[in-house]
């Protein structure tokens, strides 16, 4: 997530997101890259993959963006204020 | 917020049912680098939580719990490139072939650390099986296995589906057999696994599940080896599938390939001691193929893979066991070369391939082609360079142990063997493990054996008996420090029976040297052997390894010392009658006659 409510973070994690799902594509992975997406965008991408994943196989997922607590859960922030 | 967030717990129960690794990678605990984005920014920015995962599932925290990581921290590399010192650290541990993910993020967490000065520290929270580890890429996220011809494994969405249900049938019909303890019945499955729709995911499993009953079976009375043959030949053949070409096998080749040597390990073992069920037993493996199928994962992953290697090692070690015929057909196959390589390849540490690797060349040592070809093949250089390092480092003392017990066939057997450990330091090697590690009794007793070889008269290397004659060129050969580690082993290892006649034996082959005599004696070596003899409360296994002590003392203290004579008296009154006491009632009886001849 590089921009939330249009303020853009510095620098941009969406350079972290596209290093890590290039090298991950380089080294055989099937990669999904999300960049500024909405929460749709991510919970259809989560259940694609969810469907996709055969048994055994291995998941990775990685969010660069911010991150809060609610009610102890940890939540990565999608879209917008956080409120 | 939850509508327009990601719950983390949300991402790990969608995808950790099916996924044996699950991992996230979590770089959100930003700090605002500018004003604005302080403005944007809220209660909920304050990095974090440490939290539980399920099982097999993994957790990296770009900070710790709570903190956030600083701006100035998320700085570009050196190419300008904005990336983060979080994603940076992954990049460089995590994808390296072969690296367990746990050992890749401990680096991870150093680069991080060093790169900010200490302020951001990565944080895991993990589950990931540690019974994962001992497969060798269960915990990479990229396996070793080589790229190969480049082709993609790809799946359609019905072939997907087919396998799915194959294997949920494939997984039952296993989990049955093992609650059964089927043998039969699970070498069946395997077998059937091998060509079915579900083999990329079933097999591995199936080996496992073969490999668990046979080690079971092993471990129970009720051992049985008359219905290995199948299960012999199904492993044989998920071996030939780990090496397979198509992407699909590959991926999981090692672990296959591990699964299966394994489980033929246990398999073998099934022979048991005896020597007709054990000869049986490698029978069925050599039919069905055994020694290609280990000898071919050790070529393919010998060196890429400790674990592969040590089970197909201990295969090979299995199929050889008093076989010359095994013997002669893993030779022409290569494998003194493979296990020569292996055992230079995992050279360093007490690691199970080194050990395997040496146990191996042991055993194919006794068969004198073997031998002959390991020796022209440098395998003596090879276990006093592993001596020498054990030594060195002051540890490894199992390696050392394993090499001792190689040199000690090598010097056992009659031929040039034995001139050439001698030749090559055996002897100096043996001496320095006993001085390195001085409370290792199996070491010692290794490393006695070789000292009684190697000082003994070339015409009876068999038993390590002592040099006849006046002239003992090879007891010349040895030199003070032979004497003062004999002589602390003798004192170190009083509860062990073998130790204890082995350094008799090797003491008497050294002093027949008159200066090492000299040296044993300013020791006070033989007054401690003769008060060793009064003292000792020996059963019957360590009354027949006295006969050496006494002769010692006879020969070199009791003639000369009244109390020796009494203390002669009393080992005899002691041991003069009761199972294994001729050795000793002899021994003694010689040593009284000398003494009062010598009066």
């Amino acid at each position: 997530m590089n921009d939330y409510n249009g303020v853009s973070l510095s620098p941009a994690p969406a350079q972290d997101a596209r290093a890590v799902a290039e090298a991950l594509g380089s080294c055989g992975w099937d990669v999904c890259l999300l960049l500024q997406p909405s929460a749709a965008d991510v919970n259809r991408a989560l259940s694609n993959l969810e469907n996709a994943l055969q048994t055994g196989a291995k998941a990775l997922v990685f969010f660069a963006g911010h991150g809060g607590v609610l009610n102890g859960d940890n939540y990565f922030i999608i879209e917008g204020a956080c409120a | 917020m939850r509508s327009k967030a990601l719950s983390v717990n949300e991402v790990f129960a969608k995808l950790s049912a099916k996924a044996s690794m699950c991992c996230v990678w979590a770089d959100a605990a930003r700090e605002p680098a500018l004003a604005y984005e302080r403005s944007a920014s809220t209660a909920h920015q304050k990095g974090l939580l440490a939290q539980n995962v399920p099982s097999n599932c993994l957790l990296a925290l770009s900070c710790a719990p709570g903190c956030l990581a600083p701006s100035s921290a998320r700085a570009g590399g050196a190419d300008g490139e904005a990336t983060g010192a979080f994603a940076r650290a992954l990049l460089a541990h995590a994808l390296q072939p072969g690296q367990p993910l746990p050992a890749a993020l401990a680096q991870a967490h150093d680069q991080l650390a060093q790169e900010t000065n200490g302020r951001q520290t990565l944080w895991v929270c993990n589950t990931l099986s540690s019974t994962a580890s001992a497969q060798s890429d269960a915990l990479c996220l990229v396996p070793l296995a080589p790229a190969g011809d480049g082709a993609q494994f790809y799946q359609s969405p019905e072939d997907a589906a087919l396998e799915a249900a194959a294997a949920k049938d494939a997984m039952s019909a296993l989990d049955a057999a093992e609650r059964a303890a089927s043998l039969p019945a699970a070498a069946a499955l395997l077998a059937a696994a091998v060509d079915g729709p579900a083999s990329r995911v079933v097999l591995p499993r199936a080996c496992l599940v073969l490999g668990r009953i046979a080690a079971a079976m092993a471990a129970t009375s009720g051992r049985t080896s008359a219905e290995a043959t199948a299960g012999f030949r199904a492993l044989v053949a998920a071996c030939r599938a780990s090496q397979g070409t198509t992407a699909g096998a590959r991926t999981g080749a090692l672990e296959l390939c591990l699964n299966a040597t394994w489980a033929m390990s246990h398999l073998l073992a099934l022979g048991g001691s005896t020597s007709s069920t054990r000869q049986r037993q490698q029978e069925a493996a050599v039919a069905a193929g055994c020694c290609e199928s280990a000898l071919a994962a050790l070529r393919a992953h010998g060196a890429a893979s400790a674990s592969i290697s040590a089970c197909a090692c201990r295969v090979v070690e299995l199929l050889c066991v008093d076989s010359a015929g095994s013997c002669a057909r893993v030779r022409d196959q290569g494998c003194i070369e493979l296990l020569l390589s292996t055992a230079a390849h995992h050279r360093d540490g007490d690691g199970p391939a080194c050990l395997a690797s040496l146990a191996a060349l042991a055993v194919l040592c006794r068969d004198v082609e073997c031998r002959r070809r390991a020796v022209a093949l440098g395998v003596i250089a090879q276990a006093v360079g592993c001596c020498s390092s054990a030594c060195l480092c002051g540890r490894h003392a199992l390696s050392a142990c394993e090499a001792l017990r190689l040199l000690r066939v090598l010097c056992q057997c009659p031929g040039a063997a034995r001139a050439a450990a001698l030749h090559a330091g055996a002897l100096a090697a043996a001496v320095a493990c006993l001085t390195a590690h001085p409370q290792e009794p199996q070491l010692a007793e290794q490393a006695l054996w070789v000292v009684c070889l190697l000082t003994s008269q070339p015409s009876s290397p068999q038993s390590g008996d002592p040099p006849t004659g006046a002239t003992a060129t090879a007891a010349q050969g040895a030199d003070v420090a032979a004497v003062q580690a004999v002589a602390a082993a003798l004192r170190s290892h009083t509860a062990t029976a073998a130790v204890q006649a082995l350094a008799c034996r090797a003491m008497r082959n050294l002093t027949a040297d008159s200066r090492n005599e000299a040296a044993a004696t300013q020791l006070g070596f033989f007054e401690g052997l003769v008060e060793s003899v009064t003292h000792q409360r020996a059963g019957a296994e360590q009354a027949r390894s006295m006969d050496a002590r006494l002769e010692v003392a006879a020969r070199r203290g009791a003639a000369r010392e009244g109390g020796a004579e009494e203390a002669l008296k009393a080992a005899l009154a002691r041991h003069g009658d009761g199972a294994g006491s001729r050795f000793v009632a002899a021994a003694a009886a010689l040593a009284l006659e000398e003494s009062s001849i010598r009066a």
